[in-house]
């Protein structure tokens, strides 16, 4: 059994008179994938933004935990790394210097960069050759010393995920972040995290802690089943008045299941889960649904891999 | 059709004809004005303004050319077309060009330094902190609408009118400006880009200096080119009225004594510095903003 990563107990947000999120309970486990998908305005990015920190909830609490250390959230920490739909790179660092920024600022400090300096120069070249390793892993080997204005939305968000994944977050967040690629680079990048997730298993093979642990807000059902082990749906359309409100109290999860795995190997087939996909739109997505959230507050252990 | 465009050659070309055109019209209305008046200063011929140049570049006395009565005298009588030997040693003391680029150029990167560096700080401390930002705004915003040439005799009154008087008050024709205009940028920068550095272990002095204060650089180097017009305007009205050197003060003295062959290269030069300095900072900002694409591309 993986270890808990990230607990969210009894999460409510609200903006004034707008309820958005109504009592969410999830419960991370570490090296999963889980996909949040959901109908627009229900509140997947808030929820996300609860989580890295910026937007504290109104009720209830997030805790990370690390090893023997556990952290209620309480703004943007070292802890989760973050990834937006708009890349969101450093425009005067190139892709290199980009993804090396966070080891500088992690391991370094102003006075130390300034009184050590030639300490500070052998790091700086660590710090670089470990940035190149990554850009590599993310087949950008040519775009080193380029830009951010001067790379495609495709090379962006690479750099963008290379970034945060070099600091080895114990949560990566995904805010929607293939949302603005084609549909050939949106593929790529789904495959890239498939890769991740073929570490992670390779990894409790080995029996070791699986590396990465992603929160993947997407408002694609494919995309969150596809790159997901784990689907969970929010939404407004629950039976809300079965449990005594007037109105409805803000979004909250009524879909918790595994999804399948996907090798990066193997061509995608929505055929596999289409059974899935419909049962998703079926309850997250129509209004007419009436599920009950506290059917959907199991975790969800790995599946096996499909095809691997 | 609007907005067409057209090659580098073209635009050169025409460029060149229309200059080529005001020399033209130039030279017929001084050719007009020497037929009627052979002595005529106001619209020089091309030979006086040559004169004019050599005068400013040749040595002239310390008493002499420091003193605005003496000058605007002799030069009146005609006395002082040719050069004067100085008593300084110096190759370049005592050649008014010298002399005056040296006072005014000096005033002027005191007064610009200063009310840049001073801005950025203080900009980029109220973009980032929002109760520095409540307290200083209302005052930076009055400070932005005074007239700094209104406020002259204030600053000759306070600041006496030594080298301070024009540095204050170029700071204070610039400072507030630059100040506000740096807070927008910083509340400009993406939160999005701000939250991201927190989670990759920057501190908020870091966020500040890593992050902020190069995204706004490049901006910092366009306020910088737009405020050395307002700059040398504060300079040289002061000059005008106070100084004992400096272009300001040439200027009033030389169309006192009708010398426009030498007002106008002195104008013409001023000019040129002018362009020199943006051109500079333009250079800097390509070197040191190599991302930074403006709306021109450059």
């Amino acid at each position: 059994m993986l270890e808990s990563i990230l607990k969210i107990e009894g999460l409510s947000h609200w903006f004034g008179e707008n309820k958005v999120l109504y009592n969410i309970n999830l419960d991370i486990k570490r090296g999963q994938i889980v996909g949040i998908v959901g109908p627009s305005g229900c509140g997947k990015s808030t929820l996300l933004r609860a989580i890295l920190g910026t937007h504290l909830p109104s009720q209830g609490k997030i805790i990370v935990y690390d090893g023997e250390t556990s952290k209620v959230i309480d703004g943007p920490g070292r802890d989760r790394g973050i990834v937006y739909q708009r890349y969101s790179l450093f425009p005067h660092l190139t892709a290199q210097e980009n993804v090396a920024y966070g080891l500088m600022v992690d391991q370094t400090s102003i006075p130390g960069r300034t009184f050590k300096y030639l300490a500070w120069r052998g790091l700086r070249k660590k710090h670089m050759q470990q940035a190149a390793e990554m850009l590599e892993k993310m087949k950008l080997g040519a775009a080193f010393k380029k830009f951010p204005p001067e790379m495609s939305g495709g090379m962006c968000q690479r750099v963008a995920l290379a970034q945060a994944l070099i600091m080895k977050p114990t949560v990566l967040l995904l805010d929607e972040p293939f949302g603005a690629l084609d549909e050939a680079t949106r593929e790529e990048m789904q495959k890239i995290l498939l890769i991740l997730y073929g570490e992670n298993s390779d990894a409790i093979k080995a029996g070791k802690q699986p590396p990465y642990t992603m929160f993947l807000v997407t408002h694609e059902i494919n995309e969150a089943i596809y790159v997901g082990d784990r689907v969970v749906g929010l939404s407004q359309y629950w039976n809300w008045k079965e449990s005594g409100h007037a109105s409805c109290p803000g979004a909250t999860i009524v879909y918790d299941k595994a999804s399948p795995v996907f090798a990066t190997k193997n061509e995608r087939n929505f055929l596999l889960f289409r059974e899935q996909k419909e049962e998703i739109i079926c309850t997250v997505f129509n209004p007419e649904s009436c599920c009950s959230y506290k059917e959907y507050t199991t975790v969800v252990d790995r599946t096996k891999i499909i095809g691997g | 059709m609007i907005g067409k465009s057209i090659s580098e050659r073209t635009s050169f070309l025409f460029s060149l004809v229309f200059i080529i055109l005001l020399v033209g019209v130039y030279t017929y209305l001084s050719h007009l004005q020497h037929k009627r008046n052979a002595d005529d200063r106001t619209i020089p011929t091309w030979w006086q303004l040559w004169g004019g140049i050599v005068f400013l570049c040749e040595k002239h006395d310390d008493d002499d050319s420091n003193n605005s009565d003496l000058l605007a005298a002799a030069m009146a009588d005609g006395k002082m077309d040719g050069a004067q030997v100085s008593s300084k040693k110096g190759y370049l003391e005592g050649r008014i060009l010298w002399e005056a680029s040296k006072a005014t150029l000096g005033r002027l990167f005191g007064g610009l330094s200063i009310g840049l560096i001073g801005g950025v700080i203080v900009g980029i401390l109220m973009g980032c902190f929002l109760k520095i930002d409540a307290a200083l705004s209302p005052v930076m915003y009055f400070s932005s609408r005074i007239i700094p040439t209104a406020a002259m005799p204030i600053f000759f009154k306070l600041a006496g009118i030594d080298m301070e008087m024009y540095v204050a008050m170029i700071v204070f024709g610039s400072m507030p400006i630059v100040t506000l205009s740096v807070s927008r940028y910083v509340q400009e920068f993406p939160d999005e880009l701000r939250f991201k550095s927190y989670t990759l272990g920057a501190s908020n002095y870091e966020v500040i200096t890593t992050a902020i204060f190069p995204y706004v650089l490049p901006k910092v180097f366009e306020l910088a080119i737009i405020m050395i017009g307002p700059a040398l305007v504060y300079l040289i009205a002061a000059e005008q009225i106070v100084a004992g050197e400096g272009f300001g003060y040439r200027i009033r003295i030389l169309t006192k004594a009708t010398r426009f062959e030498v007002v106008y290269p002195l104008i013409v030069i001023l000019t040129i510095y002018a362009g020199a300095i943006t051109y500079v900072l333009k250079y800097a900002s390509r070197i040191m903003c190599p991302w930074y694409k403006d709306k021109d591309g450059a």
